[in-house]
């Protein structure tokens, strides 16, 4: 039954169609009245009283009305938000030439003198943008976006000028991204500089960028990017698809899209990515990917999101490619270290103490030796520990941070030890798997509860549980789609192509093709060969 | 449904997983007590005492009480009697209240009376039972078993290590055997008439106990019946073909009260059986391969006919020390410990058959030639002596 409906629902979006202005206007709020007007009236007086009653008194919607040309019959009111819009460019741009150099303009004596709208668009007002519109909510839409929307008597339809001028922050290196070869560049929450960033990344006219706009009550500019000619055009068709299918009152960040349109909403593992460096976003267009950019969030969603994107940076692809080899072994040990190692321990200490050296064997035992619990509980305490001195560092204000690492490492680390709460190997083992997890950060959530789920199979089966818990994670993994993509590939189903970027980075000239399951579209890259030195 | 379905399943799998788990213990480190040497001796009343050392895992927390050294209050020895081996392991927990834990033994000793009386009866309880592991190491010791346990380490902090690793480095001298449960089992399991283990002293010279290896055990079947000197234990080595490396010592050519050393780099022997007009002959050859390691002569050893007067004296050296073991074995204990039983049915199957009832008597009668050729293929850094 709820399917049903939600199909229902579904089909009378459709003719929406990828186009934004006309998707929201068949959406009218349930709360206004039924009797709503539509439509701008040929009469300025009941325009703006229309408009007035639809912002109902917002103290920064400006009407500012005024004469056109000294002509006290020619009644104008330009209506934009206070913030929003450039007030110089305003006055000089728009109101300068309608009310002074609009008397004196002969051209406009010469013209028809009736059409004076159009006389204003072409010929008056030098701003770069400008837009028609006759239906109240595109009006009331362009305003609300920082436009200035000029309203004449006796027209029965509104001119829309781009003006916008609000406050944004600079762009600056992300704190979450951060590179030591490669561009310090980050997105930051302007949509439109955002665009323009991936832009001049990829001068190329076959990179289109889709707008929608998504929530009801916010009306979030969302707009997505790919490469024409590299990207899978069904993938294009279920991104599209997916995000007109959202229905939700508000977007305020990225996230809420993740949420709304990753394949397997229940599973503990992301399949969708996100990154903040136009730089990466570019890759991944590139690869025949999709990125999906909110307005008002320097993250942008990137899909299909697999699991070895967690394993590479874009740090790789700058440096040369010996010691990335060795670094990506080292995440991929890193990966293994958080997933298992306290696991292992658990079930070494409790089942098969006879798989260790004798003198290591001895020495964990010598720490083990006064301590109350079982080996699972203290590594659960200490793990979660861990995780609040983690989340303690990232709410707290930064003058603090020192009070946290005091308390975290010298009290909870030396003093637990010798007071004999927890033995010194688990708080080894805990210190090591909670910096092993930050080698992978983007698998950051779920690592911790991967690992707690492994613990809980090592603690009851020992390294049979192990195996166990394991079995049901890789089975959850290979049964794992992102937008139709299997999330191992290519390590299950193997294309030994794309290996080459997975456990190893082949050098640039070797990368020739794109990743198979994405790029099968136009799977040549690019046809580098062995750089030498020309034989004369 | 396809969904309810594949969640019974995802049940079923998980439960059935709980009752497959076969023999499992889960018990934290704390409650085991990990023990390091077992020792076996004849108890008072006949029967077999049992003792162990364990690692005593609490010390840390009673330190500086009494004057003992820290090494000495690392372990702790126990033992118990029983009427068999596991009457008296399982006595032991009457004592100790912890578990005790067998995996991480590592040798079993057996005293010098118990070894007399046949130590296969002994041995099977570490066969059967799962705990214990098969490459333990079998030793012997001329007095009680359980005074080897008083041992202290000298460089290791456990002295189960320090033994373990003099066992694993037997083959640096080659003047001790190093056998572990398994060979130990094979070699009786195949109607061997004899098995040599390592024999494990206190070491006379020091006063704070220390263990030493000198020489080997021999043992008819089972039963314990002498002792092989170290020179005689490489002589025993030469035979199987077990020697890897070692110090051979002889007087210098020319100077007769100054000695050579040399060191065995490569060994190999063969042995080859013959029978002619029923007289049973073995010849065992040995290829060695050695380098000039020292002398203390002042005489110039670099040149060839030096060399060859060197190569004449080790080979002598060598078949010295592999007649004194053959003799021995075939004179005194007129065992055949050397294994030329499994030689000879191997090349004469049809003949064993016969030979095979009265080996004992026909062993001490056969003749043995030793061939022994060497090599030396190097001088070291110095070509002559200054």
């Amino acid at each position: 039954m709820l399917k049903n409906l939600k199909k229902l629902r579904d089909l009378k979006k459709t003719p929406a169609n990828g186009q934004p202005k006309t998707e929201n206007d068949s959406r009218p709020s349930s709360n206004e009245p039924e009797t709503e007007v539509n439509k701008l009236t040929s009469l300025l007086t009941s325009n703006l009283t229309v408009l007035k009653e639809r912002f109902r008194g917002s103290v920064d919607i400006v009407f500012r009305e005024f004469k056109v040309g000294f002509d006290p019959n020619k009644s104008a009111a330009l209506i934009y938000i206070d913030g929003l819009v450039k007030a110089e460019s305003i006055n000089a741009t728009i109101l300068k030439p309608l009310m002074f150099d609009f008397a004196r303009e002969k051209l406009w004596q010469e013209l028809n003198q009736h059409n004076l709208l159009m006389f204003i668009r072409d010929y008056a007002v030098p701003n770069n943008r400008v837009q028609e519109f006759s239906q109240l909510q595109d009006v009331i839409d362009s305003i609300l976006r920082g436009n200035v929307a000029l309203l004449l008597d006796s027209f029965n339809s509104a001119l829309i000028f781009d003006s916008k001028g609000f406050e944004g922050r600079a762009i600056i290196e992300p704190a979450t991204e951060s590179v030591v070869r490669g561009p310090r560049e980050g997105f930051n929450e302007r949509l439109g500089i955002n665009l323009s960033l991936l832009r001049r990344k990829i001068t190329n006219e076959n990179l289109i960028l889709e707008q929608l706009n998504l929530g009801t009550r916010t009306r979030t500019t969302v707009c997505f990017a790919y490469l024409k000619g590299v990207v899978n055009e069904k993938l294009v068709n279920e991104v599209r698809n997916r995000l007109q299918r959202i229905d939700i009152d508000g977007i305020l960040e990225s996230g809420y899209i993740e949420q709304l349109i990753e394949d397997a909403p229940v599973s503990i593992f992301p399949t969708v990515g996100n990154t903040e460096k136009p730089d990466i976003l570019a890759a991944k267009l590139l690869e025949g990917r999709i990125g999906i950019f909110v307005d008002g969030t320097p993250i942008a969603l990137t899909v299909p999101y697999l699991l070895v994107e967690a394993l590479q940076s874009s740090e790789d692809y700058y440096s040369r490619p010996y010691f990335v080899t060795i670094v990506r072994w080292l995440r991929i040990a890193s990966l293994i270290f958080a997933l298992y190692l306290p696991a292992l321990y658990i079930a070494i200490q409790s089942f098969h103490p006879d798989l260790i050296p004798t003198p290591l064997l001895v020495s964990m035992a010598k720490s083990r030796e006064g301590t109350p619990f079982p080996a699972y509980v203290e590594v659960f305490i200490m793990g979660m520990i861990f995780e609040i001195l983690r989340e303690a560092g990232v709410r707290m204000p930064r003058p603090i941070g020192q009070a946290v690492s005091i308390v975290g490492g010298l009290v909870i680390g030396e003093a637990a030890s010798k007071a004999n709460l927890v033995s010194e190997t688990v708080i080894i083992f805990v210190a090591l798997t909670g910096i092993a997890s930050f080698v992978i950060p983007s698998l950051g959530d779920v690592v911790p509860l991967s690992r707690l789920f492994l613990m809980t199979w090592a603690s009851l089966l020992g390294i049979f549980g192990l195996l166990m818990g394991s079995m049901v994670l890789f089975i959850h993994l290979t049964k794992l789609r992102s937008f139709g993509i299997p999330y191992l590939a290519p390590l299950a189903p193997a294309n030994l192509d794309d290996w080459q970027d997975v456990l190893v980075k082949a050098p640039a000239w070797t990368l020739n093709t794109r990743p198979r399951l994405l790029g099968a579209w136009n799977s040549i890259r690019g046809r580098s060969t062995r750089p030498s030195p020309k034989k004369k | 449904m396809q969904k309810g379905k594949r969640v019974i399943y995802l049940f079923l799998i998980l439960g059935i997983s709980w009752l497959i788990t076969g023999c499992w213990d889960r018990k934290e480190l704390e409650g085991r007590a990990i023990v390091t040497l077992i020792a076996l001796d004849k108890g008072e009343n006949n029967d077999i005492k049992f003792s162990v050392r364990v690692v005593r895992t609490s010390d840390s927390q009673e330190s500086g009480t009494g004057g003992s050294s820290g090494s000495e209050r690392a372990s702790v020895i126990m033992s118990s009697t029983g009427d068999t081996v596991f009457d008296a392991i399982r006595n032991l927990v009457l004592k100790s209240g912890r578990k005790l834990y067998y995996p991480h033994n590592t040798a079993i000793i057996f005293g010098n009376e118990i070894a007399r009386e046949g130590i296969l009866p002994i041995l099977d309880v570490f066969n059967r039972d799962a705990e214990m592991h098969p490459l333990t190491w079998v030793l012997v010791t001329p007095g009680e078993a359980a005074d080897i346990l008083e041992a202290q380490p000298t460089l290791e902090s456990l002295s189960a290590k320090q033994l373990d690793m003099m066992l694993n480095d037997f083959g640096a001298t080659s003047k001790t055997v190093a056998t572990n449960l398994l060979d130990t089992m094979k070699q009786l399991a195949y109607d061997s008439p004899g098995v040599v283990l390592s024999n494990i002293e206190l070491d006379p010279n020091n006063p704070r106990k220390a263990l030493l290896l000198n020489g080997a055990a021999v043992f008819q079947r089972d039963k314990l019946i002498g002792r092989l000197d170290p020179l005689e234990t490489r002589g025993y080595l030469w035979s199987q073909g077990k020697v890897e490396s070692g110090v051979i010592t002889f007087p210098c050519p020319g100077e007769e009260n100054k000695k050579v050393s040399m060191e065995i780099k490569r060994a190999n022997r063969k042995i080859e059986s013959d029978i002619s007009d029923g007289q049973l002959k073995f010849t065992i050859t040995i290829n060695v391969e050695s380098r000039l390691a020292e002398q203390a002569c002042l005489t110039d050893l670099g040149n060839p006919e030096k060399l060859m007067e060197l190569k004449k004296s080790q080979c002598e050296v060598i078949e010295k020390e592999i007649r004194s073991i053959v003799d021995k074995a075939q004179e005194k204990y007129s065992t055949d410990i050397l294994g030329f039983g499994t030689e000879l049915s191997r090349k004469f199957p049809q003949e064993w058959q016969n030979i095979k009832e009265n080996w004992a008597e026909e062993f001490p009668k056969a003749e043995v030639d030793i061939v022994v050729n060497s090599k030396i293929f190097d001088i070291g850094l110095i070509k002559q002596p200054l």
